[in-house]
């Protein structure tokens, strides 16, 4: 089975590289950015099962990180994470699509779960997406 | 001073209180986050060693003076914010105004972060002592920060220098921004902002010099 593969993107540098190496000796592929725009080009250049956010940066926040995500690949399945504890802004992220919405310091193994949750979204929608593809051809070949 | 004036330059005092106080407990929990990733990588490294794998001394020996040092900023941050929540037990008071900027500097540095702005404060050589109410100058302080780091813009920097001018204190706001803006922002902040200042005793000086704002403070002073 493919390994996980996430992206964390979080501006505190030191808070990301120990999550992503606590993340990797659980078998994951983890890899870190520290702002929404190089989390962008990340996404269009890789393929991650999910993306661990965190809603405050300096420059494109979370909010608008995952809205911009979400525009180029709806089937990403996006956590955020986040200092403030605001119930408000968790539920406008879920509202944008997100998965979840964690308040740091979180429990890694409720992270993990979530991931991993994540990673089976994200197969289920990447297979109806496919479905689709086909019954389309097939419609239009039928016509 | 009217009531309503009274009532909106309350409401903003608050709103400043609130606003600092919940910036600094974010930074806690942020700090707390780091810490519990750093101390939850020690303890897997425990538990491989438990099973079976070779127990990476030098590693932990690594991470141990990070969560020491990690321990130690939010011990400095939890100071800050008692000596913050502090300023406002007495409304007339003697206190050291390099102090007092370098505390707000301090309190701003988050904020500067995420508006991508150089923050900093040169304090005075010696002691320039003033009697007035440490927390409404602490809030005269923060808007005009604020105010020259939007002003400043992205990349930009602010710097606030301490000097004894005789009779008064002088903090010369100076950076990449621009004088009126930073002026004519400062007055939509605070109601009332002149009768503000003739209450603390304070004015902004026109010194002509574009990229600075020069704000004096009077050394005697009896409260608002």
């Amino acid at each position: 089975m493919d390994r996980t593969k996430v992206l964390i993107v979080d501006d505190e540098v030191d808070f990301s590289s120990a999550l992503s190496e606590r993340m990797t000796s659980r078998g994951l592929t983890v890899e870190t950015v520290s702002n929404g725009a190089e989390a962008l080009k990340k996404v269009d250049s890789g393929d991650y099962d999910a993306i661990v956010l965190d809603l405050v940066m300096p420059g494109m926040d979370g909010i608008e990180t995952l809205k911009r995500i979400r525009a180029k690949k709806p089937e990403l399945q996006i956590i955020l994470l986040t200092g403030h504890g605001s119930i408000q802004k968790g539920v406008e992220s879920v509202k944008l699509g997100a998965l979840d919405f964690l308040e740091k310091p979180a429990e890694l193994s409720v992270l993990m779960e979530k991931i991993h949750q994540a990673k089976a979204n994200k197969m289920v929608l990447v297979e109806k997406k496919l479905e689709d593809s086909i019954q389309d051809i097939l419609k239009r070949k039928a016509w | 001073m009217t009531a309503g004036y009274e009532r909106a330059r309350h409401q903003q005092e608050l709103a400043f209180f609130g606003r600092l106080g919940a910036s600094i407990s974010h930074e806690i929990k942020n700090k707390l986050a780091i810490l519990k990733e750093e101390t939850g990588l020690i303890n897997d490294l425990i538990i491989m060693a438990g099973k079976g794998s070779p127990l990476d001394i030098s590693r932990i020996l690594n991470l141990m003076p990070r969560v020491e040092s990690r321990i130690q900023a939010i011990d400095d941050i939890v100071k800050r914010l008692n000596r913050f929540s502090h300023s406002v037990d007495e409304t007339c008071k003697v206190f050291d105004v390099s102090d007092l900027a370098a505390l707000v500097c301090d309190l701003c540095q988050r904020l500067a972060a995420m508006k991508r702005v150089k923050l900093e404060v040169e304090s005075a050589p010696e002691q320039v002592q003033i009697t007035s109410d440490p927390f409404l100058v602490e809030f005269l302080l923060f808007q005009l920060f604020e105010e020259a780091m939007i002003a400043a813009g992205e990349g930009g920097s602010v710097k606030a220098a301490v000097r004894d001018a005789g009779e008064a204190c002088e903090i010369t706001f100076s950076g990449s921004f621009s004088t009126r803006e930073v002026r004519e922002g400062l007055k939509k902040r605070i109601s009332s902002s002149e009768d503000f200042l003739a209450g603390l005793r304070a004015a902004l000086l026109d010194r002509n010099d574009p990229g600075t704002v020069v704000l004096r403070l009077t050394k005697g002073h009896q409260g608002v």
